[in-house]
């Protein structure tokens, strides 16, 4: 096996060992809920927070071009709020963005 | 309203991550191609890695020859927002859930598979989350393979418009929570405007994405826990109606002192 080889080999070894480790400990060595209510409380929001700084600003930058980013956010928006399923908030999305380029490119 | 939760569902549910980590791996096999890393390799690093992120850093590194050990003082550093995410994932999983199914939930806890996991109000099975984790490896999977394999044949606007898919999905799972609990759209607004706010600090940049997102998210909650306290349940461990009732209370708000 020549050097070059060896060398990604290695890195990539320690990229899933770490990326492993830090994931997996956490849901190992806890297995009760907590006592602490604020703690708990803490918990029970977390996950909405990341998900809305997921989303916010990160959505403006996910296609090459701001506009039909924001097009393809506000349909999924309007189709959550009126109860629209994940598959269909997200293939109505990306067919919003699709659209909108194409007309952006006939303008 | 309550689905069964099955692997069947878990397939079903996955299926907008499966095309938005399509789209992205795709991009990571085309970049591993033309920093010489064979084919084969950068799909074996999406098998084992299983990462945004950490996959994408990885070639900046080997690009540049980084040392092992900078490599994982990196990696520690990147992914150590995972270890408060799976914290969080601890208290949501079933308690009688043995060792080695939590060894194969903790390999699969990516930002997108936390996001659905922790906002469905069901209580979560092994079955499930094998379900949602299944469908995401294969789209990064085949999606590296694909990208190291026939970079240049794909369609920019089509990659372009599919890299909208994740955002949705996570639009589609935080708007019906925060339309019926006023505390959570508290913590939805102001985690979108933290991490807003933070990404115009210029002092900030030396962060990254990954770790601006989870210190705005917790942030935003760790107010909202402090302003809006969720009721005590009742200590029986992980009673299946036990966590449905904590949802619930989420859901109506009525949880809220």
């Amino acid at each position: 096996m020549n050097a070059k080889l060896t060398y990604l080999l290695a890195s990539a070894a320690v990229t899933a060992a770490v990326t492993y480790l830090v994931r997996v400990i956490p849901l190992a060595v806890w297995r009760g809920r907590f006592k602490n209510a604020y703690i708990r409380s803490l918990f029970t929001y977390v996950p909405y927070g990341v998900l809305a700084a997921l989303v916010f600003p990160g959505v403006l930058f996910s296609t090459e071009s701001m506009i039909p980013a924001v097009v393809g956010g506000l349909t999924a928006l309007g189709l959550s709020l009126a109860g629209g399923k994940l598959l269909l908030v997200s293939g109505a999305s990306v067919a919003a963005v699709l659209l909108t380029g194409l007309i952006l490119r006939i303008f | 309203m309550n689905t069964r939760l099955t692997f069947r569902q878990g397939i079903i549910d996955a299926l907008p991550i499966f095309f938005g980590y399509f789209s992205v791996s795709i991009a990571f096999g085309i970049l591993s191609a033309t920093r010489g890393v064979p084919v084969w390799l950068a799909t074996a690093v999406s098998m084992t890695a299983f990462t945004g992120t950490g996959q994408f850093v990885w070639i900046d590194l080997i690009a540049s020859g980084a040392a092992i050990i900078e490599t994982l003082l990196t990696m520690l550093v990147i992914n150590a927002r995972y270890f408060l995410m799976s914290l969080s994932y601890s208290q949501k999983l079933p308690a009688n859930m043995t060792l080695w199914q939590r060894l194969v939930v903790g390999f699969g806890n990516t930002d997108e598979v936390f996001a659905i996991a922790m906002t469905r109000d069901e209580p979560l099975n092994f079955k499930y989350l094998l379900g949602l984790i299944l469908c995401s490896y294969c789209g990064w999977i085949s999606g590296t393979a694909v990208g190291g394999l026939a970079s240049g044949i794909i369609s920019d606007t089509i990659l372009s418009a599919l890299g909208i898919a994740l955002y949705a999905m996570f639009i589609a799972l935080v708007v019906p929570p925060a339309k019926k609990s006023k505390p959570v759209l508290a913590v939805v607004l102001g985690a979108a405007a933290l991490n807003t706010v933070m990404r115009f600090i210029p002092f900030l940049e030396f962060l990254g994405d990954g770790w601006l997102v989870i210190v705005s998210g917790i942030a935003a909650a760790a107010i909202a826990a402090a302003v809006f306290p969720v009721k005590e349940e009742s200590e029986t461990e992980a009673a299946p109606d036990e966590t449905e009732h904590e949802a619930e209370n989420i859901r109506k708000g009525a949880a809220v002192k």
